[in-house]
């Protein structure tokens, strides 16, 4: 086991499989489970590079070790960007998202109950995709792993249609959010000797538009605590067309354009609401979760609803 | 090069400490098993009780989810910091007299949390003490004696800044 605190993005990293650390907040409970066992352990917090948020040359950029309580208190983006504001407000508690970051809600693990539990619970199971075994416990005929995706901050950025810069074999790329989460998501269905080794550096967001309004909502068992059983991020209004993102209903976030285009038109609201369960029984990918059955899930895609006061 | 250990500066309780340290060890546990100070409580020790609260550069965090590591020259105030039994800390008397505390495992944990609060906004309203409690989880006492003495705790802290007390 090791452990390095960067503090330049130009410091080399000689260890195999690496585990880069914005805030640790996702892995620690993980490590103790005993679900995961990084040995090389990279801290980032102290990289400047990675701390800045900023609006340059038409882009909001946002450095991957801002904090949640950061981005959630931040006047430009509660300004201009609302809908990452709020989603990084209504993560976890007060006392996780000091200490969060937003490159690490990005690259958080996927969750499953079969899956976050202690070892000693999990010993009485075979070994599921994610702890390196052949079975996904929720769906055992399906040939992956079906775990969800909870991140907030993340449907949030995909409705900004965010891109991300990161760093992987040594080079610094850049992509699309939403297509570095589903690779993230394949990988991360797998035992954590397999997962991505890419440090994630900053997130790209075009600049918000005139006129333009945005939003975020989130339904959680205990709000201030739990992951969400459902999220939605929309943006809408200005010139380009509205975007509507739903999260944790699926092992990625998912882009609702068929719910967005009834946003744009003159449809009522009870129209957009009927659409987005519609498109949502075609993209959902529901398990079985704490307390909460798929029907249930279900039953919440017409909370969609909460954010539609944004067309006025 | 990566190391197996790494010495970290921390300035605790005013103090500067050094303390040697494993990658995956926590700042619960240094507080609690290398610095001797106990009041900071291993509760659910997944981030989701608030009973290890301590406060790492003036913001409220769970000191069991911390990587040690990541702590590194930060400044670090636990409970045994802010009072002592002949001089509390307005917020722990304000516990005290409130009734706030029954069995008293979450209450190191609630009073950081509240002291981080009352450090950056002094007159919280009752909706930003609910927020920033939101984090610590009481199974005796339910909350609203808490929040009264966070509240009153307030108040005191006021009254002292307008010299109507001896501040500590």
């Amino acid at each position: 086991m090791s452990g390095q605190v960067l503090s330049s993005l130009h410091d080399v990293v000689s260890a195999e499989h690496p585990t880069y650390i914005g805030g640790g907040t996702d892995i620690m409970p993980l490590l103790k489970n005993e679900v995961r066992d990084d040995k090389d352990f990279v801290f980032l917090k102290k990289i400047p590079e990675l701390h800045v948020l900023e609006e340059k040359d038409g882009e909001l950029i946002i450095g991957a070790t801002m904090t949640l309580t950061e981005l959630a208190e931040s006047e430009l983006l509660n300004s201009r960007y609302a809908a990452i504001a709020q989603a990084a407000s209504l993560t976890a508690s007060p006392q996780i998202r000091n200490i969060a970051t937003v490159g690490g809600n990005i690259m958080q693990d996927r969750r499953c109950i079969y899956f976050n539990q202690p070892h000693l619970w999990r010993s009485g199971l075979a070994y599921c995709f994610k702890t390196g075994g052949s079975i996904c416990h929720q769906i055992p005929n399906s040939p992956v792993c079906r775990a969800i995706y909870y991140s907030d901050v993340a449907t949030a950025l995909i409705a900004y249609e965010a891109e991300v810069e990161y760093i992987e074999n040594g080079e610094t790329r850049r992509t699309d959010l939403m297509s570095l989460i589903e690779r993230h998501s394949v990988a991360n269905g797998l035992a954590c000797g397999e997962h991505l080794p890419i440090l994630v550096t900053r997130f790209f967001v075009p600049a918000a538009e005139e006129g333009e309004r945005s939003g975020f909502y989130k339904y959680a068992m205990r709000t201030t605590i739990d992951f969400p059983i459902i999220n939605f991020a929309l943006r809408c209004g200005g010139k380009r067309p509205a975007r509507l993102v739903a999260g944790a209903v699926a092992p990625h976030p998912v882009v609702m354009a068929e719910t967005a285009a009834k946003i744009d038109s003159d449809a009522t609201d009870d129209e957009v609401i009927a659409q987005a369960e519609d498109e949502l029984r075609k993209l959902a990918m529901p398990i079985k979760e704490a307390c909460m059955p798929p029907a249930i899930k279900r039953s919440l895609y017409r909370h969609v609803a909460m954010l539609l006061d944004l067309r006025k | 090069m990566l190391e197996n250990n790494h010495t970290i500066h921390l300035t605790l309780n005013g103090e500067s400490r050094a303390f040697t340290v494993e990658p995956q060890e926590t700042l619960l546990h240094v507080l609690r098993e290398r610095a001797h100070l106990t009041g900071a409580k291993k509760g659910c020790d997944l981030g989701e009780c608030g009973a290890c609260t301590v406060i790492m550069d003036g913001r409220a965090v769970n000191s069991c989810c911390v990587f040690a590591m990541e702590a590194d020259g930060s400044t670090v105030e636990t409970i045994e910091g802010i009072g002592t039994a002949d001089q509390p800390h307005p917020l722990q008397q304000a516990f005290i007299d409130a009734g706030a505390i029954q069995c008293g495992y979450c209450t190191p944990g609630m009073i950081m949390a509240a002291k981080a609060l009352l450090d950056r906004d002094p007159h919280p309203t009752r909706e930003e003490i609910h927020a920033a409690m939101s984090g610590n989880l009481c199974r005796c006492t339910g909350y609203t004696k808490i929040e009264e003495a966070i509240v009153a705790a307030s108040r005191v802290i006021d009254q002292y800044a307008n010299g109507k007390g001896a501040q500590q």
